[in-house]
């Protein structure tokens, strides 16, 4: 959605297609934007349950129950422009009838959307929370991707998905729905009378540093993706690094099965984008276990990280000259100290260029575990994008923030580099104890 | 001290090392010569077990290291290697290569294993280059620090496996003195060697290898003097032959002269002893037995010895006796007789080829002026 406002007002497109909801909403706050008056069609929304699953009866009676008039005033409530009437209410009832996991898309103000605090807000929001309080149960919320919450729903992550969903045909044969609104298409054009004056250059970018930063404290957004994405990485390093070790240590002797095992994993690995072996984890291999979408992406970078760390240490050690290894056990080393005493470290030296470049590399192809439901720091530009519908500064920031993390990896990487080659070493240390006493 | 018993290696088909039993005493210097690719690498290689002997028993200091469990690494302490291409630590610099291992393996303290090795390089001329790296030395340099750092260990046998084979001709001579004041240290040493006079001078006894066996087992006297093998006398005098019979008046001699002549090229005959040996292979074929015969059949067989750089020559044919001393020739006599050094003629009824001329033409000394 903040893709097509940007497309429209950077006139790129003429019209976006869309549900009078957004369209209201954006209308009232924007005074760039209007509807086209004119309705094309009426659709349900609904919140999709698993078919056959029965509470689903539940949530649609106790949305019965909702009276006509409240519904209207939440409504009128989220599509307006007053920011400070926009609460979600506390689950602040026993929860006696359990907890409900509930999928909702992150970024599709004002029906669900992660805002201040990263909490959740919106129309959806607020009316799951009523039927919720009505039946007696805690909603545990994962905002994610609207295609996300599809297969999640499907392998059964989650009980019930929410955040403006259009009930299709198609969906409904694989889905039940309570159906909680009835949205029109409309279309939504900039407006002809352009009343809002220019702003200066300089004004502009401090309204946009404003709405991108400051507002709901949106910083803190930044700082938390900022945090996954580091612990995704840095975990993923550690975990990839050990991994690929322990594969090389089975396999350096030319083990027949580790070999052929490990080489037909990392065939598997290797063969396939990240993002579908995340997907696979994460909705298959993992679909029931109870691990966290974060964890999952550890994990799925772990495994692509150690067979990196494996094929590096392949060459690398490869690279050390036979007659190294004759040459300790010549002078009585045992295969295993030689290796940590001899070899390692030659080969390390070698290695560490490539795994430097690794791990940089890592650090921005973890950006796309937003396909899991996880919100790194491309995800919270993304989730921010959507609420100031403007690209330059959340993207431009998000950029930055991982040349920085970058830099940072390259730089902690060097100084372990000077750490552990003997190479660089400085001459007068070598020795200084036994020198020093002489 | 060791004792080796029928010793076998193979990979798959090849076999460079065919059933050696061996006894290797106290203060044996030995030194391992012969040609290339006999085995000789791989069993002093064997004898530490960086090859895998495929049957075979080595049986150090009465314990039968091959047998199954046997503490290989205790082994090996007590026998030091020194490599042909030195095998230096490279990320260590020269100190902590001598240091490195003592400390390891026998717990040595950091004092101790520095005062021993510095020690061992100031008898090694590398004291000055303890905080260098190897790839800052030169070849003999690093060869020297290698074999400091083998007897940092303190071994009962050093193992050189042609330790100046891939040296410089420049650097040997450094790196030999080193093994030769080793060698009159007392220590066992097992050396495999391509330079004869310094295996001649260094060790007590000498074995010589040949197609995969120890062909013969002495002192060096006794393999350098009196060449007993075949196989040793062609390898010690690094002799080179060539062979061809002519069996008929119209034998194509150009031919003949063509090899003869690639094969006195390859063999880096100067251009006068090479002019004097076709010279006086023509006169004795073409001028004085040809002649002479009319079936011929004579074989020619000529040995020339890169160590020594003479040629010896040997004829044999068939027929009547015929001295060609005795030869009415005279002219082609007396090429003959100016160029030999010495001239035999020997008869043999039962041989197939029953006369024989053996002829002997030393280096060029500059005194024929041909």
């Amino acid at each position: 959605m903040p893709d097509i406002i940007l497309a429209l007002k950077t006139r790129k497109i003429d019209a976006g297609f869309t549900s009078d909801t957004i369209a209201e909403f954006l209308a009232n706050r924007d005074s760039e934007l209007a509807l086209f008056p004119q309705n094309l069609g009426y659709t349900p929304l609904g919140f999709g349950f698993s078919k056959g699953d029965k509470r689903r009866d539940e949530w649609q009676a106790a949305f019965d129950k909702i009276p006509e008039e409240t519904r209207k005033a939440i409504y009128r409530k989220w599509i307006g422009t007053d920011e400070s009437v926009k609460q979600i209410p506390e689950q602040n009832w026993a929860g006696t009838n359990g907890i409900i996991r509930i999928a909702t898309v992150d970024s599709f103000e004002p029906m669900s959307y992660v805002g201040k605090g990263g909490k959740l807000f919106g129309y959806d929001i607020e009316i799951v929370l009523l039927i919720a309080k009505e039946l007696d149960v805690h909603v545990e919320f994962t905002p994610m991707d609207l295609s996300a919450e599809l297969s999640a729903l499907a392998s059964g992550k989650v009980d019930m998905i929410c955040g403006s969903i259009v009930i299709t045909p198609e969906r409904r044969k694989a889905m039940d729905f309570v159906e909680y609104h009835k949205a029109a298409y409309v279309l939504i054009v900039r407006s002809t009378e352009k009343t809002v004056a220019v702003a200066s250059f300089w004004d502009g970018i401090k309204e946009s540093i404003e709405k991108t930063f400051i507002q709901d404290e949106r910083y803190k957004t930044f700082i938390e993706g900022i945090a996954t994405t580091l612990i995704i990485t840095v975990l993923a390093i550690l975990l990839g690094t050990l991994l690929g070790f322990v594969v090389f240590w089975f396999c350096k002797d030319g083990n027949k099965f580790a070999n052929t095992i490990s080489g037909f994993f990392i065939w598997l690995i290797q063969g396939m984008p990240v993002v579908v072996l995340l997907m696979i984890l994460y909705y298959i291999i993992f679909a029931n276990v109870a691990l966290s979408s974060t964890a999952i992406a550890v994990v799925a970078f772990s495994l692509v990280f150690g067979g990196g760390v494996f094929g590096m240490l392949k060459l690398g050690v490869g690279a050390i000259d036979k007659g190294q290894t004759e040459a300790a056990l010549a002078l009585g080393y045992s295969d295993v100290r030689l290796f940590f005493r001899i070899i390692l470290p030659q080969a390390i030296p070698l290695i560490i260029p490539t795994y430097k470049a690794e791990c940089v590399a890592l650090l921005k192809v973890t950006a796309i575990v937003g396909y899991i439901a996880v919100q790194d720091l491309t995800k919270m530009g993304d989730i921010i994008r959507a609420r100031t519908y403007e690209a330059f500064f959340p993207l431009i920031a998000v950029a930055v923030i991982y040349f920085i993390l970058g830099g940072l990896f390259t730089f902690v990487i060097r100084i372990i580099e000077t750490g552990i080659n003997p190479r660089k070493r400085k001459k007068e240390n070598i020795l200084k104890e036994v020198l020093s006493d002489d | 001290m060791i004792e080796i018993k029928n010793l076998r290696k193979a990979y798959g088909s090849v076999v460079p090392l065919k059933d050696v039993s061996l006894k290797i005493n106290d203060c044996d210097v030995i030194s391992i010569i012969g040609p290339s690719g006999t085995g000789k690498s791989t069993l002093i290689r064997c004898i530490n077990l960086l090859e895998t002997p495929t049957s075979g028993q080595i049986i150090f200091n009465g314990v039968d290291i091959t047998a199954k469990g046997a503490d290989i690494k205790k082994a090996r302490q007590k026998m030091g290697m020194v490599f042909q291409s030195f095998n230096l630590f490279g990320h260590l610099t020269v100190i902590e290569n001598i240091m490195l291992a003592p400390m390891d393996i026998l717990k040595m303290k950091k004092h101790e294993a520095y005062t021993k090795g510095m020690e061992l390089l100031k008898q090694v001329g590398m004291a000055d280059k303890a905080l260098n790296y190897p790839d800052e030395l030169s070849g003999g340099q690093k060869q020297r620090v290698a074999i400091a750092r083998t007897l940092c260990m303190d071994p009962e046998v050093i193992l050189l496996d042609e330790p100046t084979s891939a040296l410089d001709p420049t650097m040997v001579s450094e790196v030999q003195s080193v093994i030769k004041d080793l060698s009159q240290s007392g220590k066992t040493m097992m050396i495999v060697t391509h330079e004869m006079n310094f295996a001649r001078t260094i060790s007590n006894r000498v074995l010589y290898m040949e197609n995969g066996g120890v062909c013969e087992d002495g002192t060096p006297e006794q393999i350098f003097d009196n060449l007993k093998e075949e196989g040793t006398r062609k390898f010690i005098k690094r002799l080179k032959i060539f062979e061809a019979v002519i069996d008929s008046k119209d034998y194509n001699f150009t031919n003949f002269n063509e090899n003869f002549y690639l094969y006195l090229l390859k063999n880096d005959v100067s251009t006068s002893d090479r002019y004097r040996a076709q010279l006086i292979l023509e006169e004795l074929v073409r001028e004085l037995l040809l002649p002479r015969y009319d079936e011929p059949f004579i074989r020619i067989k000529t040995e020339y010895s890169l160590q020594e750089k003479d040629f010896y020559l040997c004829l044999t044919y068939k027929g009547e006796q015929f001295d060609i001393m005795k030869s009415d020739n005279a002219l082609s006599l007396s090429i003959i007789n100016g160029i030999a050094s010495k001239i035999e003629y020997s008869f043999n009824g039962n041989d197939a080829e029953p006369n024989c001329v053996k002829v002997w033409l030393n280096q060029d000394s500059g005194k024929h002026n041909l």
